[in-house]
């Protein structure tokens, strides 16, 4: 929606587009006093897991967050793909409205946030800002430590073998307030296995 | 007969052909069946040869480098790291999938084409991260063997502002550099463990292990031998075209099996080849045997079918022959029979009147050449119209053979005697005078008259008239002589029958 294609739009069409934007931004602000009066929304490993299966995993003090520049090893063209995804702006629209600061609206728009070796702030976990790949899937070290033996390797608390949970992941933050990305949450699972989700043509990951 | 005479050695060579057909069809079949197995013997030894050196190889590129790679990769805060050779081939990677690919980044071409410097810290972006890399070159005996190409995420230094960034990047720098200083001790290590472990001293132990593989060579793009397992080989340029297809050749007197495949052993590219040369005696003595097996049948096929046909042809010649003597006897005795069967007589068996009157004048004229007697006799039998009419006429012909018989028992073997008519019996006696002719006409007379003839149940007497005559000088053939003969034996039956009369002029028949 906001991606490169309008050069392709005629201008009335451009016109109209601006106006809903404007539209949506005043109502977005709305949205934020909303949100800002709500309670607390859960932690979305939390929720997709279920608390008493999170609290386990998390205890254990195995999983850790390492970062996308790790899955960039293998990964490389999700690496890539992602970079020109709504997610990865998504610090950046924090930024832009003064909320990189408020840990309800860091818990979706950071990876990891409110958990240990999460994001905790831009200066001390750089590497964790905007919903990467862990941000879905949860903490990928043990996916690395697998990935090194056998392929595919899993390991993840969120992952391709658990599309429920996965599912859940998105849902947690794809809130009715906060939905505007899509309106079938399976159409928008499939297309985000893409590595490139938002190409015209989707490519395929290579191994 | 004829027909098979000359069929028989057709088969048998069509035989004999078919058999050589057959057994060098053999030959051949067995042949390529032969080399269709080394082919695949071949092929096996290829692939396990590739095989071999693609471990061989996996085995000294990541022999250190990789370790080092993947521990640098997954366990620094590294954003990019290679080892690329001189020529831009990405030696080792972070990422698997491009080693051995060429390294086509726009900051490596400006630093080999020299505007840029090795060794110096520079600002790109990559895969749209802002990074901080480096090309940090590695000599060897004072020339460059490689760089390493080493870049850090420096996204988050753009965020901080002022003064501060340059002394946080000049630290990172200062342990990039450390780093670096101990990579380059790591790599020139394990270059030194490259340089020791060749790939063709590998072959050449390869080749020292397999009995029948003779030599493995490795050929690049321009032909030329890089890697072999016999050392003086390497470098040597091979023209592809001038060689023979992959087959059996022959090197140095051994034959060989060569055979050129498209390997991807050298680099990625795939116009390298491989080339291997199996010893192939083992397949020449095969064939070898094949060959005389083959001929050896040949021979004995055709061996026996000359001994067919020598024995075919010699029995068909004797067959030949025997038949050729018996035809001859047939018709030798047929000629007999029938030249007699023209002289005599059916009924009686004596000579007939023909062959009587050629010996009347033949012996007449002997006799009067050379002055011989010679007597006729005409014998006649008496009533014998009556004896067929009482008795019939088989009854007559039993008495004519009857009194043939004994008229040629009183005769001597001299003399001829033949049927002249119907019951005339003409007896010549060549060299006889009157009166011993007429002693003998007596005797025949007395014995016919005395013995009656037996027919069935009736004994019928038979008597005879008999008229003579004898050469004489008046004499000029042989007629006038029969014709006094004749009229005697008139005179004969005139005179009452059953008797002897000689002709005198003086007689008269009435």
């Amino acid at each position: 929606m906001y991606g490169g294609y309008s050069e392709r739009l005629h201008l009335p069409v451009i016109i109209a587009l601006i106006c809903v934007v404007v539209m949506f931004q005043a109502s977005g602000n709305e949205r934020i006093q909303e949100e800002c009066n709500a309670t607390m929304p859960p932690i979305p490993l939390e929720f997709a897991m279920g608390t008493e299966a999170y609290n386990e995993a998390m205890d254990s003090g195995k999983y850790r967050y390492v970062g996308n520049t790790k899955c960039r090893l293998c990964h490389r063209k999700f690496f890539i793909g992602r970079k020109k995804d709504p997610h990865d702006y998504a610090m950046k629209r924090l930024e832009e409205g003064g909320y990189d600061d408020n840990p309800r609206c860091l818990l979706c728009h950071s990876t990891g946030y409110g958990m240990p070796t999460g994001f905790i702030n831009r200066e001390r976990t750089p590497r964790l800002a905007n919903v990467q790949c862990e941000g879905c899937h949860g903490p990928g070290n043990i996916h690395i430590k697998l990935a090194k033996e056998k392929k595919p390797a899993g390991g993840f608390l969120a992952g391709e073998d658990h599309p429920e949970r996965l599912k859940k992941m998105c849902q947690s933050c794809h809130t009715k307030r906060w939905n505007r990305s899509y309106h079938d949450l399976h159409q928008a699972y499939i297309k985000y296995r893409n590595p490139n989700p938002n190409a015209r043509r989707h490519v395929k990951e290579s191994k | 007969m004829l027909k098979l005479k000359y069929n028989t050695p057709i088969l048998l060579l069509i035989l004999v052909l078919s058999i050589s057909y057959l057994s060098f069809f053999n030959y051949e079949s067995q042949k390529k069946l032969l080399l269709t197995q080394m082919k695949s013997d071949a092929g096996d030894i290829v692939n396990s040869i590739t095989a071999a050196m693609i471990r061989f190889q996996d085995i000294k590129s990541t022999m250190n480098l990789q370790t080092l790679v993947n521990n640098v990769s997954f366990g620094l805060e590294i954003f990019e790291f290679r080892y690329l050779e001189p020529d831009g081939i990405i030696r080792n990677s972070m990422f698997k999938e491009e080693i051995g690919n060429i390294y086509t980044a726009k900051s490596f071409k400006q630093t080999m084409q020299g505007e840029k410097n090795l060794k110096e810290f520079f600002f790109e972006t990559r895969d749209y991260v802002d990074v901080m890399a480096i090309y940090y070159p590695i000599y060897r005996n004072k020339s460059l063997i490689g760089m390493i190409d080493l870049a850090v995420d420096v996204s988050e230094y753009k965020k901080i502002e002022g003064s501060q960034e340059n002394f946080a990047l000049l630290r990172r720098q200062v342990d990039i550099m450390n780093l670096l200083q101990a990579i380059e001790g790591s790599i020139a290590n394990s270059l030194e463990i490259f340089e020791k472990t060749d790939v063709d001293r590998f072959l050449h132990a390869y080749v020292h292990s397999a009995e029948n593989i003779v030599q493995i060579s490795l050929i690049d793009v321009n032909n030329t031998i890089r890697i072999s397992s016999h050392p003086e080989m390497i470098g040597k340029k091979l023209n592809m075209r001038e060689l023979p297809p992959p087959e059996l050749v022959n090197i140095e007197d051994r034959l060989i099996y060569r055979t050129v495949v498209k390997s991807g052993l050298l680099d990625k590219s795939k116009d390298t080849q491989l080339m291997l040369l199996i010893d192939a005696s083992p397949y020449a003595q095969n064939e070898q045997q094949l060959l005389q097996t083959a001929l050896v049948t040949s021979a004995i096929a055709l061996f026996f079918a000359l001994v067919i046909a020598r024995a075919i042809y010699y029995s068909a010649l004797e067959r030949s022959r025997s038949e050729k003597e018996r035809l001859e006897q047939l018709v030798k005795e047929r000629t007999h029979e029938i030249e007699v069967l023209s002289k005599t007589d059916a009924l009686t068996g004596l000579w007939n009147r023909g062959y009587l009157e050629e010996m009347l004048e033949m012996e007449f004229k002997r006799a009067k050449r050379y002055g011989h007697d010679i007597s006729i006799m005409i014998i006649d039998l008496d009533f014998f119209k009556r004896i067929n009419d009482t008795y019939g006429h088989m009854a007559g012909d039993e008495v004519l053979r009857h009194i043939s018989k004994r008229i040629s028992d009183c005769v001597r073997e001299t003399d001829f005697v033949g049927r002249y008519g119907g019951e005339e019996i003409l007896v010549i006696l060549p060299q006889t005078s009157l009166d011993a002719a007429q002693n003998i006409a007596e005797g025949i007379r007395v014995t016919i008259a005395q013995q009656p003839v037996i027919f069935e149940s009736y004994t019928i007497e038979v008597t005879t008239s008999i008229g003579m005559s004898h050469l004489r000088q008046e004499h000029t053939d042989y007629l006038t002589v029969f014709a006094e003969a004749d009229k005697a034996l008139y005179f004969a039956k005139e005179q009452g029958r059953n008797r002897v009369v000689v002709f005198d002029p003086t007689i008269d028949v009435g």
